[in-house]
């Protein structure tokens, strides 16, 4: 019970403090050109429709659980496989030096940059603030609504623990950006990023093949193997690439 | 509906970033899945297993080509 209240909510965790730092950048963007009124409603805004996704989304979950479990597994296990599969490649590719660091103070300059470019509105109501600020929480939230929804697929107890998980990296990413009052940019983003690539990456195939009817031979425990072999692979794989290109790249990640 | 068009581009763009990557992962999936319903009883629980070299396999291939991309690229230049 602990231990798959533990898979649902340090994932969930570790994930969404990844998307709410880069949302509270752009959100701290407009703060700080436009004024705070704006970017709040848009943020809350942008939680309350993120609710409600999880909301639709999720309780069929719960409800549904015990008559869809097998066929959930497999499309859970696909869903999961092909997002940790993505990150993971983007962070051996950035541990690599192929495709640049994600830099949230470099992130920030652009967009006060660019809402400055916008001209101030002289109205008390700043439909620029309010929109950017919503669109950031909500694409960034919709990663971590996803990651909620499929690690808490697992049923009501799991998805509690994710939704936990998630609010718990919201409000310690909020209270930091609050303290500091600028871009959270000593957040490791690039190695969270490989921890949630690769642990999604390992729900995915345990997941994946029980829907397959697969009985893994340690059960649960299994987790900690595919995880380790994950992580070796990753490893080669940066070795490899450091082989091929000695100096890294340093082409953008669009042009590959 | 700008906002619902950047919605539908996040939520795809989760998914998928890389066509191979996103393509091969399903294919690995798939052939997992026809070992795991055509190779018996025995051999089922090797179908796991069988999903990870597969996958990882992927991972390593498509890394090594956009390394080579990347590179060629650079020198290009």
């Amino acid at each position: 019970m602990i231990l798959t209240l533990a898979i649902a909510a340090v994932p969930a965790f570790v994930a969404s403090v990844v998307e709410w730092v880069e949302a509270f950048t752009i959100v701290l963007a407009v703060g700080n050109t436009r004024g705070w009124r704006s970017p709040i409603w848009g943020t809350l805004a942008g939680l309350g429709t993120l609710a409600v996704i999880v909301g639709v989304f999720g309780t069929p979950l719960i409800i549904f659980h015990d008559q869809i479990n097998q066929s959930f597994h497999i499309v859970v296990g696909i869903l999961l496989l092909l997002f940790g599969m993505r990150w993971l490649r983007k962070a051996i590719l950035r541990f690599a030096g192929i495709i640049a660091l994600h830099d949230e103070e470099m992130i920030y300059q652009r967009e006060v940059a660019e809402l400055r470019a916008q001209g101030l509105t002289p109205n008390r109501w700043d439909n620029i603030g309010f929109w950017f600020s919503y669109k950031a929480v909500l694409l960034e939230g919709l990663e971590v609504a996803f990651i909620v929804i499929a690690l808490g697929a697992q049923g009501g107890p799991a998805l509690q623990a994710a939704i936990m998980g998630a609010v718990a990296a919201f409000l310690v990413t909020m209270v930091a950006g609050a303290l500091l009052h600028k871009p959270l940019a000593f957040v490791p983003e690039n190695f969270m990023k490989f921890v949630v690539g690769a642990m999604l990456t390992t729900f995915g195939i345990f997941w994946g093949a029980e829907g397959l009817l697969v009985e893994w031979p340690l059960r649960d425990a299994t987790l900690l193997l595919i995880l380790g072999g994950v992580c070796l692979v990753s490893l080669v794989a940066v070795r490899m690439l450091a082989l091929i290109a000695p100096q890294g790249a340093r082409v953008a990640v669009r042009n590959i | 509906m700008k906002v619902l068009l950047a919605a539908w581009e996040q939520v795809y763009g989760l998914l998928v970033e890389d066509g191979q990557i996103a393509i091969g992962t399903l294919v690995a999936f798939a052939a997992a899945a026809a070992w795991s319903a055509f190779g018996g009883e025995d051999l089922r629980d090797a179908a796991g297993p069988l999903l990870f070299v597969l996958l990882m396999s992927l991972l390593l291939v498509n890394l090594y080509t956009t390394g080579r991309k990347a590179y060629a690229r650079r020198v290009g230049h």
